[in-house]
């Protein structure tokens, strides 16, 4: 842990990547960019915030913005609590704002509440079930 | 902070008594005419689109609308709606399980007011009752600050083309009483999808002892639209049709983003069948693929009939050999 502690901002914020549809080779595909950065609007002198959406983290910045470890971060991938974007086993372990939120579920339902990871798979598959429900009713209703 | 007590019913026009038929019907007719993707004058629309909107959402859904009702009883009486059902309103992350408020906060720019935010704002986890620490927080006696949750409303013309929201979060400290605004700007951009949600790093709650700020996690919602529905990247629009014209066929036009769509209504569809037109429904991300749109045969059967289609329909009865009832 204390290794993924221990980056550099600079050096996570050059792992914030977005990814780019339609090219094959990797290197292509995938474009350095600080576009998770909150910059300067020099119109309005508000801070802007403009994420790309495609926005992709590395499994290292991953782990430096929840702090959990990656062995704990693969873990969680094996059992389904977390889904990477595309093929791991291809490009690499890339996640989205999505998973940052879900680690961040994860740790406080083990820390907080003491749940262990059968109680968090069941509360999260029953959130998500919620979720599922809640939009079908939305659509049905819309007629 | 005191919140303005909103009358939905009123921005809709309908009575407190008013069926989800009526809800709907209103609310096709005010957003058809202040809807920001339809509307002539945009500007003056947005606003009145917003409350509508927001009427809407809550009175067409029967759980809300009870605890609406509910809530404005007792708003009358000038108790605190709040506590009056034993229900609490949703912004954020600072309101758990029965937990106290660590933080209350207050979502300008979103499209929702505060009256929305407040109680009908979205509560769906077990938030933190305070900001969740690491163990390498922990260690150094830090907590970081807790993730705040909001909702921020989107045309489906803005998903179509991206936009920009300026937003403001006023945080009060219950202890202090000190209140602090955080204004800044946030791109949406084209193809944003429902329920994504948008994170904007270190614009949660504060941190203590040290601790990081948490995160402020905005998902994009779709505002309803007179005329779609939406599932995914796929525009569903509702086609009514006269019985004989799904008998016999016919071709009707139907709006879409690009302008309207003349779509053949084959001769024996029947109610619900879905008529694609590929591409033409929303943006999928970045990628440059479309949905696609579904004209959804919607038939209406006439409520009164005159003597003279009473004769035909009749005669229809009598000699036709169709049964609906037969396997």
């Amino acid at each position: 842990m204390s290794s993924h502690c221990g980056n550099s901002l600079a050096g996570f914020r050059d792992s914030i990547r977005v990814r780019r549809e339609g090219h094959r080779a990797k290197n292509d595909r995938i474009r350095e960019t600080n576009m998770n950065e909150i910059t300067q609007s020099v119109e309005t002198a508000l801070q802007l915030f403009e994420p790309a959406a495609d926005l992709a983290y590395s499994i290292e910045s991953v782990a430096h913005i929840t702090q959990v470890p990656r062995y704990l971060i693969a873990v969680y991938c094996r059992d389904g609590f977390i889904t990477p974007i595309g093929q791991p086993e291809l490009e690499g372990w890339w996640f989205d704002d999505e998973a940052i939120r879900a680690l961040r579920r994860i740790e406080l339902l083990r820390a907080e509440y003491g749940m262990n990871l059968r109680g968090i798979r069941l509360v999260l598959g029953m959130n998500r079930e919620l979720e599922a429900l809640r939009d079908e009713v939305r659509f049905s209703r819309g007629r | 902070m005191p919140i303005e007590f909103k009358d939905y019913y009123t921005t809709l026009g309908v009575s407190r008594d008013a069926t989800s038929d009526e809800i709907k019907q209103a609310f096709r007719k005010l957003a058809r005419q202040f809807h920001p993707d339809v509307a002539k004058d945009k500007k003056t629309a947005e606003e009145k689109f917003k409350a509508v909107n927001e009427a809407h959402e809550v009175l067409s859904d029967p759980v809300k609308r009870k605890k609406y009702d509910e809530l404005g009883a007792h708003w009358q009486e000038g108790g605190d709606a709040r506590h009056a059902n034993g229900w609490s309103g949703g912004v954020g992350a600072a309101a758990g399980y029965g937990q106290p408020r660590a933080h209350e906060f207050h979502f300008n720019g979103t499209g929702f007011s505060d009256f929305f935010e407040q109680y009908f704002g979205r509560a769906a986890f077990p938030d933190e009752p305070h900001g969740f620490s690491t163990p390498f927080e922990m260690e150094r006696g830090a907590h970081r600050g807790f993730d705040i949750d909001g909702d921020i409303l989107v045309t489906l013309g803005e998903v179509m083309h991206g936009t920009s929201r300026a937003i403001s979060l006023e945080t009060i400290d219950p202890h202090s009483g000190t209140n602090e605004t955080h204004s800044f700007t946030v791109r949406i951009p084209p193809g944003a999808a429902e329920g994504w949600r948008i994170r904007v790093p270190g614009k949660g709650g504060p941190g203590t002892g040290g601790g990081g700020a948490g995160d402020l996690y905005l998902r994009v919602r779709y505002a309803a639209h007179p005329d779609f529905r939406v599932r995914g990247a796929d525009l569903y629009h509702d086609v009514e049709l006269a019985p004989w014209e799904v008998v016999l066929g016919t071709t009707v036009v139907v709006p879409s983003f690009e302008g309207p769509i003349k779509v053949r209504i084959p001769a024996g569809t029947n109610h619900g069948r879905q008529l694609r037109v590929r591409g033409h429904g929303l943006p999928q991300g970045r990628n440059g693929k479309r949905g696609d749109l579904f004209a959804v045969a919607n038939i209406q059967i006439p409520k009164q009939v005159t003597e003279d289609e009473q004769s035909l329909w009749e005669q229809l009865g009598r000699i036709s050999r169709f049964n609906p009832r037969q396997a």
